[in-house]
């Protein structure tokens, strides 16, 4: 039986149902709650949904929002790189990383929104509080990644002379680029999720977050829920596009393609 | 004659070697036997550079099969000697004197044990060098492909007239593959023979000398 239940085959259809059974739980809420305010009513919200992408400022929106993750994910992914090159490189940049990483880590999100928004506007506060937190993420990642190359292949390197180039591309490289794909896409779909948080603490105009604020605002839980949901199967494609990625950079390091 | 003078290795406060000598004949293979633990591996690794030691002796170009193949993941068997050598005939007629041909396109995952070790061997032969150091690279292979491998190196090393520096604990691949064995005990010369590579594997009359010394 526990063979039978475990079988492949059945992998798609356990995701289905969790899928039906939050979908099931939303409904129930709805009818044991009965109040629009509190609970957003299934029906107009798939309404709702559906009428975001036929609507010009939605697509601005949601475009703005993109930027504002990736040039927050890009910036602390080319700071967190170079820093974590530099702490491999020299222990003594690791340890002075070390409380500054520490710092960020444990910066309450939302204050530091708030204080940044007296010095920034609407529009780039949010970049700013992401850049915080994702910079520790990826500087930790990216570094123990580095630290985690192989040392058997290391000394081979070493003492059949490969060049600096060799080594970055058949030593590190093939080592730290499938962990770090897939944490591309976490990172990118974590970064979304503070964007969209900030947006709304900032009332940003044109982004996801400014409107869901605008939702709230109003009342109008159908869009705030259409929204919710927009943001999160967002976040689940790019999770799942970097996923499949870092799967063929695995399969392409076995040799498998 | 490549001579290692008074080689001191340390980890830490402890003396693995301590004025060591070694004189290494140039074109022979040179058997380091010794129990596990006695600095075999270490006394390679001083040789090759990859760990810090102090001494007399010049600074050799090497190559190292070490205990696994070490192959790159990504690679395939082509790929993993290209980066060592471009001359692709001699590839070839490596991979042929060792069986692996048709194996060029093949990745490491795909071979099995013997084969990488066939691989890691090939590319030691590959690089230009001034010193082969091989660290137990037979030790995990079945005795009829690990003979089989060890002919495969007696041919390549005679035909290359390469200088070798092989370490083992096991007496029987000492006595089949060195024309000289060195005995090390707590970092010191225990035993210093000349060996013949004429008998067959386990048959050599110098096994028991070199069991009671071991014992000793």
């Amino acid at each position: 039986m526990k063979d039978f239940l475990c079988g492949k085959k059945f992998n798609f259809l356990y995701s289905v149902l969790a899928v039906a059974l939050m979908w099931a739980a939303w409904l129930i809420a709805g009818a044991v709650v009965k109040n629009e305010y509190l609970v957003a009513p299934f029906a107009p919200s798939a309404r709702e949904f559906f009428a975001l992408f036929a609507n010009a400022f939605f697509w601005k929106a949601l475009g703005r929002t993109v930027l504002r993750t990736l040039a927050a994910f890009v910036i602390s992914f080319a700071a967190a790189l170079l820093c974590a090159c530099l702490s491999s490189l020299f222990a003594p940049f690791a340890h002075f990383m070390r409380p500054i990483a520490a710092l960020f880590r444990s910066l309450p999100t939302m204050a530091v929104l708030l204080l940044i928004l007296v010095w920034l506007t609407p529009t780039s506060a949010p970049v700013a509080v992401a850049l915080l937190v994702l910079f520790p993420m990826i500087y930790s990642q990216l570094y123990e990644g580095i630290l985690g190359v192989d040392g058997d292949l290391l000394q081979m390197a070493k003492v059949y002379d490969f060049t600096a180039a060799q080594k970055l591309a058949y030593v590190y490289l093939p080592h730290i680029m499938p962990p770090t794909v897939v944490n591309v896409g976490v990172n990118l779909s974590f970064g979304l999720k503070i964007i969209i948080s900030a947006e709304v603490m900032a009332s940003t105009y044109t982004a996801i977050g400014g409107m869901m604020s605008e939702a709230q605002n109003y009342i109008n839980l159908p869009r705030l829920a259409a929204l919710t949901l927009v943001a999160v199967l967002f976040g689940i494609v790019i999770e799942a596009a970097f996923s499949a990625l870092s799967r063929t950079a695995f399969k392409r390091q076995r040799g498998e393609i | 004659m490549i001579s290692i003078k008074n080689l001191g290795v340390k980890y830490g406060q402890k003396s693995v070697y301590e004025d060591f000598s070694l004189d290494i004949e140039e074109g022979k293979v040179l058997c380091v036997l010794g129990e596990s633990g006695c600095g075999k591996t270490t006394l390679l690794n001083a040789l090759s550079g990859l760990i810090k030691c102090s001494g007399d002796f010049p600074r050799l170009g090497c190559s190292y099969v070490f205990q696994t193949p070490r192959l790159l993941p990504n690679l395939t068997v082509e790929g993993n000697l290209k980066i060592v050598c471009k001359d692709h005939g001699r590839m070839e007629k490596l991979l042929k004197a060792t069986g692996l041909e048709g194996k060029e396109g093949s990745f490491p995952c795909s071979l099995s044990g013997g084969e990488a070790q066939r691989v890691a061997i090939v590319r030691a032969f590959l690089k230009d060098c001034d010193l082969l150091l091989m660290d137990e690279p037979f030790s995990s292979l079945g005795l009829k492909l690990k003979i089989s491998i060890m002919d495969g190196f007696t041919k390549m090393q005679r035909a290359d007239k390469k200088t070798a520096v092989f370490v083992t604990h096991d007496i029987d691949e000492a006595l089949y593959m060195a024309d000289r064995i060195v005995l090390i005990k707590s970092g010191k010369t225990a035993l210093d023979i000349p060996n013949g590579r004429g008998s067959g594997y386990g048959e050599n009359p110098l096994r028991g000398q070199l069991i009671r010394a071991i014992l000793q």
